[in-house]
């Protein structure tokens, strides 16, 4: 994997997390709002400070993030035969579930597809996305 | 065009474009099997060869230009086992997605596929004949077929199922013979220019193929038999007309029974899963029950011994199948499911309708099976690759790769109990509760009063199941009013979390819940230059202890606990993942000259027994409540309502049965999970042993049992040598039982 | 002809009576067990024997037919070794042939944990009469033919549990001796049949109705597998059963030379070579506890890695035929036998796993409660109360396991 991401790691109310992941988008260029549940927002690329609507919400920093931007095609190759669930048409979008066996996050946009793991994986993704690297 | 060949038995046959292994096998005057009525559709076990090392392939379903070598099978006894020393290929797989799969592309299936297309839906049409043989629908639907090219796997909203039918083959005497061909094989085999000789035809023959096979008509009357010459061939066919017999002297013999829908993929799909279109979905007429020969051609079972194990009792459609195992074969009950039937029919029994069919319907090698998979892994700590390097030998437990020893564990230890070391605990499980409720949440959670846990402050705590049993334990630290660190064991984190979410979501508690085991790593420092070196990295005033805070070392925000699970003076540095390297190496590098060496798991463990803590999962059991592992310290009743309450309550009314104590023995310790004995009565295991260099004494924590009314203080256990040795029931901590040097 | 074929057995079925001293319900291995041993060991012979569907038919007749008693506390292991030692003698007794063979069951360890736990279990067994040793990875690498000591480059084979005695036998077979014995001595099997109530009066069994007609009887044993729970229910007997999956596949008949049962709990498989040559593979439950349920295709999928990693040679062997058991699991992973609150109500159930290897003993054991009125002291730790008495059985080394 060869970028590692900070994030903005958000457990907060639905309707907080809702409102921030509309405006994720308008942050910077470059955030990304991955929605892994209900309650857990994660706007990788975010490290400033932010409001979040929701008193209790608990926000870290999270720099535990590998990742890797790929191409619609070296996407296409890696998906094709590595995923077993239907991934999303619209674009922007987001999705998450196991990819070469190992729980990844993906992110869509219409010419790249960025797929994300957790340190802990990072080292055994790696070894797994290397053969859909070569094509550019 | 060059001619391209494959060998066969030593010899080489040649190939033409188009063909399959049995058409050029044919071609040439051989067989892959000895005989049986061939069918060219991978319906019936008659073409069964070797190729390439792989036994029970099917000669007509194999294309000649994608073989080397084949063998025959053998006409009796089993394919040999591959070599010990094969090695296997890996097979690759082609994941796809559509609307609708089409197994079958025939006429139904065309129909079909072009019905579903005109919706515009997506169809993936999956067809033998085309390269790609499906071979099974799971739940999904999901689709598995096997091409020359690898393994293809297809998720559907759909599958229709256009698999047409099957040719009925014929069961008389003789049928096991070579020479005779359903008359869709026929047909094929002529196209492919295979030279039939003197080829005749009996019964339902439709003009078309006679006529292809330049036949006038069929030998009139019921097929009785098969002839046989000198070669296990057929020489000639007995037909019976109003009762007199005929022969006809053949080479081969196109023998037309009708047909049988090809359904076992429509009985592997779920409800609802498969919509079965064209003759797969006609039904299943029942051909006349044959008076002998072979019905099954796989186990070889013929219609004598059906008769016979039906007159012993043998009367339900599984019994006739598991007893004369006609049916369980290679092509699992093709041939021969349709006679079972009109047997039981004939003998008066209730016909039970098809079984539900099983994947796989064509079969798979393991390796094809194994396309795709990937290993289970476990995860990696931000200090992984720091331990490789060093040398560690790396051990997987509670689902992490963990240094086990960096090579001399007895120095570790010194390392700990004399100077200062570092151990990666970033394994254990982390989360941040917080919310209006989380106090609540926990007082329920946690069999403990965690309103008396002031800010700043932590406590060892239990987790208790319904049944007051003992599943994880670790560590609540309050941060302030409605914010709470919780540490779980490795490995126990994500059972934790779902545990929490779930107890939660029922109480209706208002909480957020943030595991954070996987962005957090943590490191221990310990040992008495402990605190020492925490003043060199600028942590000039340490928690005190079982206290915690939040430090910044250079640049790295840390939560700081004080604690101990070594024994001696313990700083838990928790900060963010990747950051572990460089907090590693800072502490490595000023605490070079105190002597600071990491230690790794087997050290840890035995320095945490000479401090008589549990282990989760290795020092307790299914049944492990809290009173039984002597921690009922740890259980505070005058608390609230929390999980495990009732239970505990129940279970303390019973009298104990056994509990986990402290053994010590003047020498070398047992072997963990020797079973203990009081004189000759079994009185209990060992669950954790190790030598203690601080006592040099063995130690060992065990179960043991209350025999006659009361625990015994003396027990034996198997030693290192295999000699029984004597251990004394001692009270733990074993070594520093005041917590003077942790507290140090 | 194969030589395979159950060439001697005599199945004689028979009409249900309306009063029997004892009702079986379930046709299974441990209902025909009991069958068996209380009309050959007790001479009680006014039973029925009331199957649903056709004998053998559930987890009797679709287990991975392997006979061990390496279990990793006492009272399982005195009772399974019972079980074993019954079984090598069974083909004498019933002058049936089951195919019993004798290869020794081999559980490797990949990991220290693996290491301690098969440690203990050989520990135990010996103290208990279960023949076990623990042996080093030079003994399995010498013994062992084809397999990698290093497979997938992450499971190094670190030692192994050696249970000489584990074995395997046709399922069927020994479905068919048991009712075939019992049958000869006088026992009424019936196939076809469903159970639909069980009748109490003050506490105690009265009779059963069933869609063949109402029987009179004092005496219930419940053998059922799969539905424990909605028979138990007609007595208001609640046993804490639940019910798993289990994967097991067979490949094509082989040439026989491949002796050892390898089980790896860490691999999640176990796998034997049958009498009649099919490799035969089980997976493990997955044994940590989880919310997910996984597909029939994934699991088979990585069971089939992790076997071909271990065995590269078994990768072009052929796979005929995939199979879903279920399982009667108990809370602590052992069975529940014997006496309920109710009068004349027994059970035989939670055989989890475990049901094939524990046919001969708990047949025993059961036709000995019926027989005499005691629980024997084989099965006594086994009793549906000790949930409630907090005498549960804590068999880590047993959970998930075949």
């Amino acid at each position: 994997m060869r970028e590692r991401f900070d994030s903005t790691h958000i457990i907060a109310l639905p309707n907080a997390l809702d409102r921030l992941e509309m405006d994720a988008l308008d942050l910077a260029d470059d955030v990304i709002p991955m929605r892994f549940a209900s309650d857990e927002l994660v706007l990788l690329g975010h490290t400033s400070a932010i409001d979040v609507d929701d008193p209790h919400a608990i926000v870290v920093r999270d720099g535990s993030w590998h990742g890797e931007w790929l191409s619609a095609s070296q996407s296409e190759l890696l998906l094709r035969a590595e995923c077993a669930w239907a991934v999303p048409e619209r674009r922007p979008a987001f999705a998450q579930g196991l990819v070469a066996g190992l729980p990844a996050k993906l992110w869509f946009e219409p010419e790249r597809t960025l797929v994300v793991v957790t340190q802990a994986r990072a080292v055994d993704f790696a070894e797994r996305l290397a053969p859909y690297l070569g094509s550019a | 065009m060059a001619e391209t060949t494959f060998s066969f038995a030593g010899e080489s046959i040649p190939v033409t474009p188009g063909d399959s292994v049995l058409t050029a096998l044919l071609r040439a005057g051989r067989r892959p099997t000895v005989g049986g009525t061939l069918c060219f559709a991978g319906d019936c076990p008659s073409c069964l060869c070797t190729a390439d090392g792989v036994a029970y392939v099917r000669a007509c379903q194999t294309a000649a230009a994608d073989v080397d070598q084949v063998e025959p099978h053998p006409s009796s006894g089993e394919p040999a086992l591959p070599d010990w020393d094969e090695t296997a290929v890996e097979i690759g797989v082609d994941r796809r997605r559509a609307d609708v799969v089409v197994i079958g592309n025939g006429q139904s299936g065309r129909a079909a596929a072009s019905a579903a297309r005109d919706e515009g839906r997506s169809v993936e049409v999956l067809d033998a004949g085309d390269g790609s043989e499906v071979v099974g629908i799971y739940s999904g639907p999901h689709v598995v077929a096997r091409s020359a090219g690898g393994m293809i796997e297809v998720h559907a909203d759909a599958v229709i199922v256009a698999t047409g039918s099957v040719e009925i083959q014929p069961v008389v005497p003789g049928s096991e013979l070579a020479g005779s061909y359903t008359p869709r094989a026929a047909s094929q085999a002529i196209s492919a220019g295979v030279d039939l000789g003197n080829l005749v035809a009996v019964g339902d023959v439709a003009p078309e193929t006679l006529a292809f096979a330049g036949i006038d008509r069929p030998i009139p009357g019921d097929l009785l038999r098969f002839e046989s010459d000198d070669n296990g061939s057929i020489a000639a066919v007995v037909t019976s007309v109003d009762g007199s017999e005929t022969t006809t002297p053949c080479d081969n013999v196109i023998v037309g029974l009708g047909r049988y829908p090809r359904d076992m993929l429509a009985r592997m799909a779920g409800p609802g899963e498969a919509t079965i279109v064209g003759s797969a979905a006609d039904p299943a007429p029942l051909p006349s029950c044959p008076s002998d020969g072979v019905v099954c051609p796989c186990s070889n079972v013929t219609m004598q011994q059906l008769r016979d194990v039906h007159a012993r009792g043998f009367t339900h459609i599984e019994l006739l199948k598991r007893s004369t195992l006609a049916g369980t074969g290679t092509c699992q009950g093709g041939v021969c499911l349709p006679y079972l039937r009109s047997f039981l029919a004939a003998e008066g029994e209730e016909v039970q309708p098809s079984f539900t069919a099983r994947p796989v319907s064509r079969q798979l090698t393991l390796s094809e099976i194994a396309a795709g998979a990937h290993v289970t892994t476990a995860a990696r700590t931000g200090l992984d690759g720091v331990h490789r390097q060093l040398g560690a030998r790396m051990d997987r437990m509670g689902g992490w790769w963990r240094p086990w020893t960096y090579g001399d564990s007895d120095d570790e230890y010194r390392a700990v109990r004399d100077d200062v070391s570092l151990c990666d605990v970033s394994t254990l499980g982390l989360m941040t509760i917080a919310g209006p409720d989380a106090e609540a949440a926990l007082q329920r959670l946690y069999p403990t009063d965690v309103s008396t846990i002031r800010a700043g402050r932590s406590r060892y705590v239990l987790m208790l199941d319904e049944r007051g049993y003992v599943f994880d334990d670790g560590m609540i630290a309050r941060r302030d009013d409605d914010t709470f660190l919780l540490t779980f064991t490795s490995g126990g984190a994500s059972m934790a979390e779902m545990w929490i979410r779930d107890w939660a979501a029922g109480w209706g508690h208002d909480i957020r819940l943030l595991n954070q085991t996987f962005s957090t790593g943590a490191i221990n420092v310990t040992g008495p230059k402990a605190t020492e070196l925490l003043a060199r990295i600028g942590i000039t005033e340490p928690p005190p202890w079982l206290g915690h805070g939040e430090v910044d070392v250079a640049g790295v925000q840390c939560t700081i606990f004080r604690l101990s699970f070594t024994g001696e003076i313990s700083y838990e540095l928790h900060h963010p993942v990747e950051r572990s390297v460089e907090l590693w190496n800072l502490l490595m590098a000023e605490g070079a000259d105190l002597g600071c060496r990491p230690h790794g798991l087997e050290t840890l463990l035995r320095l945490r027994l000479e401090k008589g803590h549990i282990i989760v999962g290795q020092d307790t059991d299914y049944d492990s409540t809290p009173r039984r592992l002597r921690h009922e310290w740890a259980v505070n009743l005058r608390s609230g309502d929390f999980i495990g309450r009732h239970a505990v309550e129940r279970t303390n009314r019973i009298p104990l049965d056994k509990h986990l104590v402290g053994l010590r023995f003047e020498g070398p310790p047992p072997i963990e999970g020797a079973v203990v004995w009081h004189g000759d009565t079994y009185a209990g295991a060992i669950t954790s042993a190790t030598w203690s260099p601080a006592l040099e004494a063995g130690i060992a924590l065990a179960w043991v049992y209350e025999i006659d009314g009361e625990f015994p203080s003396e027990v034996r256990a198997t030693g290192p040598d295999g000699r029984d040795i004597v251990g004394t029931v001692v009270d733990t901590p074993f070594f520093d039982p005041e917590g003077a040097r942790a507290r140090a | 002809m194969n030589e395979f074929w159950e060439a001697k057995v005599a199945l004689d079925w028979a009409q249900l009576s309306d009063s029997y001293d004892v009702v079986i319900i379930g046709g299974g291995g441990h209902g025909l067990s009991t069958a068996y041993h209380l009309a050959l060991r007790h001479g009680i012979t006014n039973v029925a024997v009331i199957e649903k569907s056709y004998i053998g038919g559930g987890n009797s007749g679709r287990n991975t037919t392997v006979i061990r008693a390496n279990y990793g506390i006492p009272e399982a292991v005195r009772f399974y070794q019972r079980s074993l030692d019954l079984y090598q003698n069974l083909e004498a007794e019933t002058e049936r042939w089951i195919m019993h063979r004798v290869g020794g069951n081999w559980w490797l360890v990949h990991t220290e944990a693996g290491r301690r736990t098969e440690q203990a279990r050989a520990a135990v067994n010996k103290a208990f009469g279960a023949d076990t040793d623990f042996v080093e990875p030079e003994v399995i690498a010498r013994e062992i033919p084809g397999i990698n000591m290093n497979p997938l480059g992450r499971f190094p084979v670190m030692g192994a549990s050696l249970h000489h005695g584990g074995a395997t036998a046709r399922h069927d077979r020994v479905n068919w001796a048991l009712a075939e014995g019992a049958m000869r001595a006088g026992v009424d099997i019936v196939q076809g049949v469903e159970v639909t109530d069980i009748r109490t009066s003050g506490g105690r069994v009265v009779g059963v109705d069933t869609t063949a007609g109402s029987i009179a009887t004092e005496t219930v044993i419940s053998a059922v597998g799969g539905h424990a729970s909605v028979v138990a229910d007609m007595v208001d007997v609640r046993l804490p059963i639940r019910t798993h999956p289990l994967q097991a596949f067979v490949t094509n008949h082989y040439e026989r030379k491949f002796d050892p049962i390898i089980a790896s709990a860490d691999l999640g498989f176990y796998v034997s070579q049958t009498a009649r040559g099919e490799m035969l593979a089980g997976a493990h439950i997955d044994p940590e506890p989880s919310y997910s349920r996984r597909a029939g295709h994934h699991f088979v999928n990585s069971i089939a890695r992790n076997m071909v990693g271990l065995f590269p040679f078994m990768g072009n062997l052929r796979v005929l035929r995939q199979w879903t058991g279920t399982c009667d699991m108990s809370p602590d992973y052992t069975p529940v036998m014997g006496v309920t609150p109710v009068d004349g109500f027994f059970v035989t159930t939670g055989w989890g796993t475990w049901g094939f290897k524990a046919i001969p003993a708990g047949g025993e054991a059961m036709a000995q409660l019926i027989a005499t009125g005691e629980t024997p002291e084989l099965i006594a730790p086994f009793a549906l109360d000790r949930f409630e008495r907090d005498r549960t059985l804590a068999d880590r080394s047993s959970s998930g396991t075949h």
